[in-house]
This record gives structure tokens, sequence and C-alpha cells, in this order.
């Protein structure tokens, strides 16, 4: 019968690796530089990291309350009213600006007022004007 | 320099990076064999452990001693070595590799393992155990922790590290008994 690896034997537990010469004196001053390097960029962000932490609390609290007040105020039916009151708005400016160009509405006078006798002027006139005046015209 | 006088001295005004320092000569030795252990090259183990003391200097601060800084550096380390491990066996899978025959591939390529055939056959025993089941057994078996240690780094109960640690032995002693 085969016999029992003896899993005990005390050479099995020593450590067969190595490492490379003065090894652990090196790491240590690598990890000891990186530290220092980190050291060097941390106040900065010891300053910052609250100020952006504070910043980004308001943008979030601000962006909610908007979005909140945005889903829960009544915007359809304002929506609906300030519609008809622009279409109204629209449709006023529209017909003013066409009037106020209208040539035939610029006028003072209809057609049919501007078609005056001549004599009813001239009997206009002289009663309102002097003779030489009268005289000049005719 | 104990583990709480370390401490006291870290948290000294303008001494955190010395005692930091004192910190990394104390422990480094001791995590980078545990984490070499888990990963057999020396670059592998190198790139982690370094990793490993970052994030330990970056989380210092939030320390409140609720464990033992030897157990948080240890839990750090042994996280940071499972993260990699991961990382690679993700890799090896989108490139088809089988990662655990690449880590015996290294450890055969090995130019810092100095170990007999006797030593080596174990070591690739280890390897191909599954990465949790393998920091389990490195722990007790080469480290010879206690189990609560185990577990404390772990966060494992004891009665299921037991369990991990009774099979891992079981393969190994199986796989060695076929070879020799």
């Amino acid at each position: 019968m085969k016999e029992k690896f003896n899993m005990d034997n005390s050479h099995l537990k020593e450590n067969p690796f190595s490492t490379p010469e003065d090894y652990f004196s090196s790491l240590q001053e690598g990890i000891s530089d990186k530290i220092s390097a980190k050291r060097e960029k941390s106040p900065f962000w010891k300053i910052a990291r609250p100020q952006l932490a504070l910043v980004s609390t308001f943008a979030i609290v601000f962006l909610i309350a908007y979005a909140t007040i945005n889903i829960f105020s009544p915007s359809d039916k304002q929506d609906s009213l300030s519609g008809t009151e622009s279409q109204a708005e629209e449709i006023y400016v529209k017909t003013s600006f066409v009037d106020f160009y209208d040539s035939s509405s610029d006028t003072l006078y209809t057609e049919e007022e501007e078609e005056i006798d001549p004599e009813v002027i001239v009997e206009y006139l002289s009663s309102n004007t002097g003779l030489i005046y009268l005289a000049s015209i005719e | 320099m104990s583990d709480k006088e370390l401490l006291e001295l870290y948290r000294e005004e303008g001494k955190e990076k010395y005692a930091f320092n004192l910190i990394v000569k104390a422990y480094s030795e001791r995590l980078y064999w545990h984490v070499r252990k888990m990963v057999a090259s020396h670059d592998d183990a190198n790139d982690i452990i370094q990793n490993t003391f970052i994030k330990a200097w970056d989380a210092l601060p939030e320390f409140r001693e609720e464990s033992r800084l030897f157990t948080w550096l240890y839990r750090i380390a042994t996280n940071e070595s499972l993260t990699f491990l991961k990382r690679k066996k993700t890799r090896a899978f989108l490139s088809l590799t089988d990662y655990s025959k690449q880590l015996e591939n290294k450890l055969e390529s090995d130019p810092y393992f100095n170990g007999d055939a006797t030593q080596k056959a174990l070591h690739k025993a280890i390897l191909k155990l599954p990465d949790k089941q393998r920091a389990v057994f490195n722990m007790r078996y080469f480290e010879e922790m206690k189990y609560e240690e185990i577990s404390e780094i772990t966060g494992t109960s004891v009665g299921a590290l037991k369990a991990s640690y009774h099979h891992a032995f079981q393969k190994i002693q199986h796989t060695m008994e076929e070879l020799f």
C-alpha cells in the first residue's frame, strides 16, 4: 500500500520564493515616494472637495425643485389660455398692420366724397376767401 | 514598536508620513510573501503590494481600530490579490486561455523560485485551488494563523474556514500522493 504523503514535513513549509536584491528597501522607498506625490496633490482636493460637494448639492436641490414645479404646476390650462390670447393678439396685429398700410383705408375721404362738384368748391371758397385770390384761381 | 504606538505616532501633527513609513517597514515583507504565494509572479506581487499600501495610506485616517492594524492590512492585501486574479481570469476567459495554467507556467519560468521539485509540485498544486480557498490555505498552512485571525481578515465564519481548509488540504495531499 502506498504511504500517505506527509504534508506536515517542515521542508514543505519553507519559503521557496526569493526577490531581486535589496527589493524590500526599494519597495519601501517606492511607496514613500508615491505617498509624497499624493500628499502634494491632496491640499487642493482637501479644500475643493467640500466646496464641490456643496455646489453639487445645491444644483441637485435646484433641479429637483425645478422639475417638481414643472411637473405639478397646471401648465396645460395656462398654455391653452395663453394660446387663445396669443392667437387673438396675432390676428389683431395682423389686421391693424394691414389696415394701417392699406391705401384705401389710409385716406380720410371716401371715393364718393372725393368727387365734389367744382362749383360747390368755388362757392365754398368764395364765401371764405378774398376776391384777389379767387381771380388767380380762375 | 507596537501597532498602537504606530497609530498614536501617525495621529501626531506632522508625523503621518514618518509613522506610515514605519508601518510599511513593519509589514511590507510579510504582506509581500502572502501576496506572492497568491499570484506566483514577483512583478505582479510587487504591483499588488504597492497598491495595497497606497490604499492603506488613503484609508488610514478613517481607520477606527475596530480591528488590528495587522489584520486590516492583510484584508486590503488579500482583497487586492483577489481583485487582481479576478481581472486576469476575465481577460484570460475572453482570450480563451486558462489562467491557472498561466500561473503554473509563471511558476515554472520564475527566476526567483529556488525550491526543489517537491516544493515546486506543492506550489503548483496550491495554484490550482480556487482563489479564496488558496488564500485560506496559505494563511493557515504556511503562516500558521489562527482561524479567528483568518476570519477577521476574510470576514468568513470560523466553521466555513475550517471546512475550506480541510477540502484544500485533502486536494493538495491527493495531488502530492499521485506525484510522489
